[in-house]
């Protein structure tokens, strides 16, 4: 996975973003490959509103980028733009190194999508609709396309309007797949599904990656399945990208902390354990009836050693959070009260309590 | 190319069910003589026509729904990303969904109409007298139109956005130049003639708009409604707006002329003395309109004035050169004339408008010898009026007359012929003097002649009246003295055809149209030959008409055999 982390940095709070942001970029264009999707400071406003904001990204070959962020926060806008639907206001979107806006036909024919809300034409069976797409695609896999809805026991001949939403998403991803693509884009694609039907779209695309190693983009709320095969992670947050790394780096970089009350309260070692939080980056701070447990954005193992050789007792404890913590560590906040856009989005705990961490 | 046929092909499909409701509205018309109990006679005349209003209606209103929703309700409900997403040039998305949508208002309009053209043999129906063939021709190509009429507004409506004022606006103004240029037409008689070709021209301009705005929304606006809204309405108002300008340019050519614009002088009428006259004709450009003007060409001055609303122009010239009146057309699309004075012998004059009008087309008006007075025939009853201050001085009607004909012998005084039929012989001119002052006219004199292309001498005291060979009758010209109604001559040759006219200088111009050629003489009032007067010499078989600009000149227009009846009367009509 690769990121062009340096635009990336400059709209995004340091402290949040990968430290490898930049590298992954120049690596991959040191490699000559253009990357399945890449996308260069886009900016797409509405009139007065800036629904995504100087993001980039990029996708590499083979893999899965997940792009989460709350109801609003521009993933759709960013798709369309992506898909060369719509045109960003700044920017650009590039799959497999062409600009989508210009050569949307032709890069079409490599790219397979499952949108927000399913959009075949209503009157139309599953069966018209590949009909149709079997003039488009020159590889288009009938059989595999039977099969799919075989599996998902759609009915071929029913118009795709009195489908339900379950299998009109499965109606979708089995034409984005017949197609033959070599990059897949979902737009949220379990929206309105039900916990069952969400998992079996997940294995679907789990499946389809293991037989082709499709390139997948996708955004979603269903950040446990994400978590499953995700392999990169952006998060959008009021239009700016937040965080754009590997998911295994920053489930290893974003850590819980826990400080039982007794560690919490000892003056002696309070500057000493101030510093070495700091160095851990605290995100967030919860404080509790046994302590404080705190969300630290640059864990590291000799850093917390130092911390809990810091605090009495050496009592600190720290775990792991899944991607679903992470995610509401970062953005979690209330939208009512969110910092205007040039403002980081999440502020340190200890700066945003203007004192000790460990106070209580 | 494979994309735009698979979408045709699948929004034809789709749209399946409207070609089988074609095909049952095809089926009404034979119930049609059920319902209204017609005559078994009337039966097949009416059911052609039911089946052509219902084909007109249903493509019509199919044209509208599918222009409207083909792409607009795809777009508002979020489904036209499902074609974006696909291999698919922005070009085939838009060409095949509107293709479709004209292909399937001409189908339905098309199956509607077959049940009746094959019972009907397909002859008559298209020779149907209610609806002319040419008709549904002209229906067939501006279903395309009204497809994307649909669309347009389709769009602007779905979209909700501000643009939909702007496009209000835009629609404002380009409707307000178009009443606005074709106010001015009418306001000058452009006849909007050749109609056909200029119908054509403005649908395939109005078409092409809309074709370039849908194709600018689609292409450029993806699936992005708020900007395929702005680019659609943006064209639209340029082309709108280019269009309409266009029109009003074209229209100010064709309104700003000179008296050097008319490619055929067909009316001439000079002023007593020397001065102006009153010319016009048809008018160069392509529009079949003619234009008329006073024209002074001593000093080349000119200007234009407009004629009344029904028939041809005509002036009346008071006997002392100064003073013009004729009626105009009151206001465009109006009926009614109203009278306007023009001081002939005042440098820069205007047209003034007089407080005189008539409802009655084809008003005859006399001016009196100093234009103080004019005289208003309509119908049966001549009215008398001042012409400064338009107050009616006079008036009598002549119950029972053919017609009548006016002009003054004095400041007060008109000379009265009343056309009148007899039985016995034809017909009588019975001639009377009538006083502003008084309240009867006089009757002076009768005429035993039929009012036949009549030309009275500028002093009024003579008339002659042209009768045309009949069966075995030999064409002749009668001059009469009103004042006693004595014969005085009588013009004409065996096997020619003779007319006689008056000229402004009260000589009589005879034209004798033999088989051996025409020949134009002038003779005296009374219808006498004048000593030293030349004869004019045309071709055999061409027509003369002698006018006079000046009493120094003499202006014939001649139509040579060669031109078609036709032709001249166009020309006349202009």
């Amino acid at each position: 996975m690769t990121t062009t982390g340096a635009l990336a940095a400059a709209a995004a709070p340091s402290h949040l973003l990968s430290p490898t942001v930049g590298a992954a970029a120049a690596a991959a264009a040191a490699s000559g490959a253009a990357p399945p999707l890449a996308v260069e400071a886009m900016t797409v406003r509405y009139g007065r509103t800036t629904a995504v904001d100087r993001v980039s990204l990029a996708l590499a070959e083979g893999g899965v980028y997940a792009l989460l962020g709350r109801n609003g926060a521009g993933k759709s806008s960013l798709v369309r733009c992506l898909l060369g639907q719509q045109r960003a206001t700044a920017g650009f979107a590039r799959i497999f190194g062409r600009d989508v806006w210009r050569h949307r036909a032709a890069l079409m024919a490599e790219v397979g999508v499952v949108p927000e809300q399913p959009d075949a034409p209503p009157g139309a069976s599953a069966r018209r609709l590949a009909r149709l797409c079997r003039r488009l695609y020159r590889g288009w896999d009938d059989d595999g396309f039977e099969q799919r809805l075989r599996r998902f026991a759609v009915p071929p001949e029913l118009p795709f309007g009195r489908l339900s939403k379950g299998q009109q998403r499965h109606v979708t991803l089995a034409l984005a797949l017949a197609g033959g693509p070599r990059l897949l884009i979902l737009d949220d694609p379990t929206l309105g599904l039900d916990a069952v039907a969400r998992r079996a779209f997940f294995e679907e695309i789990v499946g389809e990656l293991a037989d082709r190693g499709i390139s997948i983009f996708l955004t979603s709320h269903e950040l446990p399945a994400v978590e499953r095969i995700a392999e990169r992670v952006g998060i959008l947050d009021g239009g700016r990208l937040l965080v754009d790394e590997d998911l295994e780096r920053l489930k290893h970089r974003l850590r819980r902390i826990r400080l039982p009350r007794a560690a919490a309260a000892g003056s002696a070692t309070g500057e000493a354990a101030d510093a070495a939080l700091e160095a851990l980056a605290p995100l967030r701070r919860e404080t509790r009836d046994w302590g404080v447990e705190v969300v630290v954005g640059a864990y590291d193992d000799r850093r917390f050693e130092r911390l809990r050789a810091a605090v009495a007792g050496g009592a600190a404890t720290v775990s792991s959070l899944t991607l679903e913590e992470i995610f509401t560590a970062l953005v979690g906040h209330d939208p009512a009260a969110a910092a205007p856009a040039d403002a980081p989005a999440a502020a340190p705990a200890g700066r945003a309590t203007g004192g000790s961490p460990w106070q209580v | 190319m494979a994309g735009l046929i698979a979408i045709l092909r699948h929004e034809i499909a789709q749209r399946r069910q409207l070609l089988l409701a074609g095909a049952l509205v095809g089926l009404m018309p034979f119930a049609a003589p059920l319902v209204s109990g017609t005559a078994p006679a009337a039966v097949p005349e009416l059911r052609d026509t039911v089946a052509l209003f219902l084909a007109a209606a249903f493509s019509g209103l199919a044209a509208i729904v599918l222009g409207a929703t083909v792409l607009g309700a795809d777009l508002a409900e979020g489904r036209l990303g499902f074609f974006f997403s696909r291999p698919l040039a922005g070009w085939a998305i838009w060409g095949g969904k509107l293709g479709a949508a004209m292909a399937c208002a001409w189908a339905a309009g098309g199956l509607a109409l077959l049940p009746a053209l094959l019972a009907a043999g397909g002859g008559r129906l298209l020779h149907n007298p209610m609806v002319p063939a040419v008709w549904l021709g002209a229906w067939a190509l501006a279903l395309p139109v009204v497809v994307l009429a649909g669309h347009a507004g389709g769009i602007m409506l779905r979209t909700r956005s501000g643009w939909l004022i702007f496009d209000l606006v835009a629609a404002a103004t380009v409707a307000g130049l178009v009443w606005t240029t074709l106010r001015r037409l009418l306001y000058w008689q452009v006849r909007l003639v050749p109609a056909a070709p200029l119908a054509l021209g403005v649908g395939a301009a109005a078409g092409m708009a809309l074709l370039a705005a849908s194709a600018a929304q689609v292409l450029g606006g993806r699936t992005d409604s708020a900007r395929g809204h702005r680019l659609l309405s943006l064209t639209l108002a340029g082309a709108g707006l280019a269009l309409a300008l266009a029109l009003a340019g074209a229209a100010q050519r064709q309104i700003a002329i000179s008296p050097q614009d008319l490619v055929a002088w067909t009316w001439l009428q000079a002023a007593p003395g020397e001065g102006w006259v009153m010319t016009g004709g048809r008018v160069r450009g392509p529009l079949l309109y003619s234009a008329w003007f006073f024209v002074q060409p001593a000093s080349g001055r000119w200007l234009r004035v407009r004629r009344a609303a029904v028939g041809y122009p005509q002036v009346a010239f008071s006997a002392d050169g100064r003073t013009a009146v004729w009626p105009e057309q009151e206001a465009p699309q109006s009926s009614r004339d109203e009278l306007l004075r023009l001081d002939l012998d005042r440098a820069g004059a205007a047209p003034v408008r007089t407080a005189i009008q008539s409802a009655t087309p084809n008003s005859g008006i006399a001016v009196s010898p100093h234009g103080t007075r004019v005289a208003v025939v309509e119908k049966q009853r001549v009215s008398i009026f001042d012409l400064a201050g338009g107050r009616l001085l006079a008036a009598h009607s002549f119950d029972g007359a053919v017609e009548v004909t006016a002009e003054f012998t004095g400041e007060d005084s008109v000379r009265l012929l009343v056309n009148r039929f007899e039985a016995a012989s034809g017909g009588a001119i019975d001639v009377y003097d009538f006083d502003a002052g008084a309240r009867q006219p006089v009757k002076r004199s009768s005429i035993p002649a039929i009012y036949y292309q009549p030309s009275l001498s500028p002093r009024t005291d003579r008339l002659v009246v042209n009768r045309p060979a009949i069966g075995a009758s030999v064409a002749v010209a009668k001059v009469f003295d009103l004042t006693t109604g004595r014969r005085l001559a009588e013009l004409g040759e065996p096997g020619a055809e003779v007319e006689a006219r008056y000229l402004p200088d009260g000589r009589l111009a005879e034209t004798v149209r033999a088989k051996t050629g025409t020949q134009l003489m002038l003779l005296d009032g009374d219808g006498r030959p004048q000593a030293g007067s030349p004869r004019y010499r045309f071709p055999a078989g061409t027509r003369v008409l002698p006018l006079q600009a000046s009493p120094d000149h003499l202006l014939v227009r001649e139509v040579l055999p060669a031109a078609s009846r036709d032709r001249e009367r166009r020309s006349y009509l202009g």
